[in-house]
């Protein structure tokens, strides 16, 4: 059968919508092509605020394992937890006289967890693996193998120092 | 009219073998096995499940013994082995001396009840059939004659909270608790 200049005018476009959709969904998972990003290794620190003692000791016993995000879109690596500070929690109170002062939370502790990931980063910051942004004050919903978490980002500091093979 | 026979050409198979390798490309892609899930073990754990804002009838109809859906999946099966009541407390601003206190709110009970059910255990979840058992997060818990909305908060003997004792532990003879009864030290179900 003889191919006429139709049939492989039609196949070319074919092959272009082909290849444009797979290009798509790569930036799509990946980040985009515009955005220049290098992998990096990099250390930050989560605070959540006024958790249980449940809690606490379910933080105290993620030390050593993996975290991950646990919003209802995204369930990226956010690395390993390499330190867990537990402190007594405290908020403030507006005082009869109208001066506020901070006190102690009754049975209510601060966390604060330290992780190292490996991840990417650019001019505009430091992102997961699949891309979330890693930046000082981002609300993470996350959750580590015993405990579900709502907290912010504290400081994000690279380290030059590679992790070890297996580690996220 | 002369019936005409379709044959691919050349530029046909390139079509073909750039979709066929997508598709397997994107297969391998999200449905590689992770590294920690290889690891599993099913077995039951324990884990302490508590809901606020009950009255005392509602309170003690959780009972051991019964078996309870968990997840708001509905795909996970326990049973209730033990149910404490307390006394709801909350934290309120002292606004004279600077200071939170922690009140007992009248007619308001917390249960706390221990569960136990199959899990598959990994290096990064205690997974059910549904959804996690993860200390924190908001689920649902429905069972013969109640539903109910509350909290994980302990895991086996590694994270259970340590609790006052409870006002009562009459929840398996359904005796109603004495309120003067109930302790006003901090601490406890809150």
């Amino acid at each position: 059968m003889k191919i006429t200049k139709r049939g492989i005018i039609i196949d070319i476009i074919i092959i272009v919508i082909v290849l444009a959709a797979i290009i798509g969904t790569v930036m799509r998972i990946k980040g985009t092509a515009t955005t220049a990003t290098n992998s990096a290794n990099f250390e930050y620190t989560i605070n959540i605020y006024g958790v249980k003692e449940g809690a606490a000791k379910g933080f105290q016993a993620s030390n050593d394992t993996d975290a991950f995000m646990a919003d209802n879109a995204r369930t990226d690596d956010l690395g390993k937890v390499v330190g867990v500070e537990v402190k007594p929690a405290k908020d403030f109170i507006e005082m009869a006289d109208g001066t506020f002062t901070m006190a102690e939370l009754p049975n209510r502790y601060d966390v604060t967890l330290t992780l190292q990931l490996k991840g990417t980063q650019n001019d505009r910051g430091y992102f997961t693996p699949q891309q979330s942004n890693i930046g000082s004050g981002g609300l993470i919903l996350g959750r580590t193998k015993y405990v579900f978490f709502e907290g912010y980002v504290g400081g994000v500091t690279p380290i030059d120092t590679p992790l070890p093979a297996g580690d996220n | 009219m002369a019936e005409h026979k379709y044959k691919f050409n050349w530029l046909d198979w390139v079509i073909v073998s750039v979709v066929i390798l997508a598709i397997i490309g994107g297969a391998w892609y999200f449905l590689k096995p992770k590294a920690q899930q290889n690891v599993a073990s099913t077995s039951d754990i324990t884990f302490q499940f508590q809901t606020k804002g009950a009255s005392m009838q509602v309170a003690q109809s959780y009972k051991p013994g019964l078996k309870v859906i968990f997840g708001e999946k509905r795909a996970d099966v326990g049973e209730i082995i033990d149910a404490k009541i307390y006394p709801q407390r909350d934290d309120l601003e002292d606004t004279l001396n600077g200071a939170w206190k922690t009140s007992i709110i009248p007619d308001f009970y917390v249960a706390v009840l221990t569960i136990k059910m199959p899990v598959t255990e990994t290096a990064s979840a205690f997974a059910g059939a549904g959804e996690n058992v993860t200390i924190g997060k908001q689920t649902i818990i429905e069972g013969k004659g109640f539903a109910t909305e509350g909290y994980v908060i302990g895991i086996n003997d590694i994270t259970q909270p340590q609790l006052d004792d409870p006002i009562n532990t009459a929840t398996r003879s359904g005796d109603m608790p004495d309120e003067d009864s109930f302790t006003t030290t901090q601490g406890g179900a809150q």
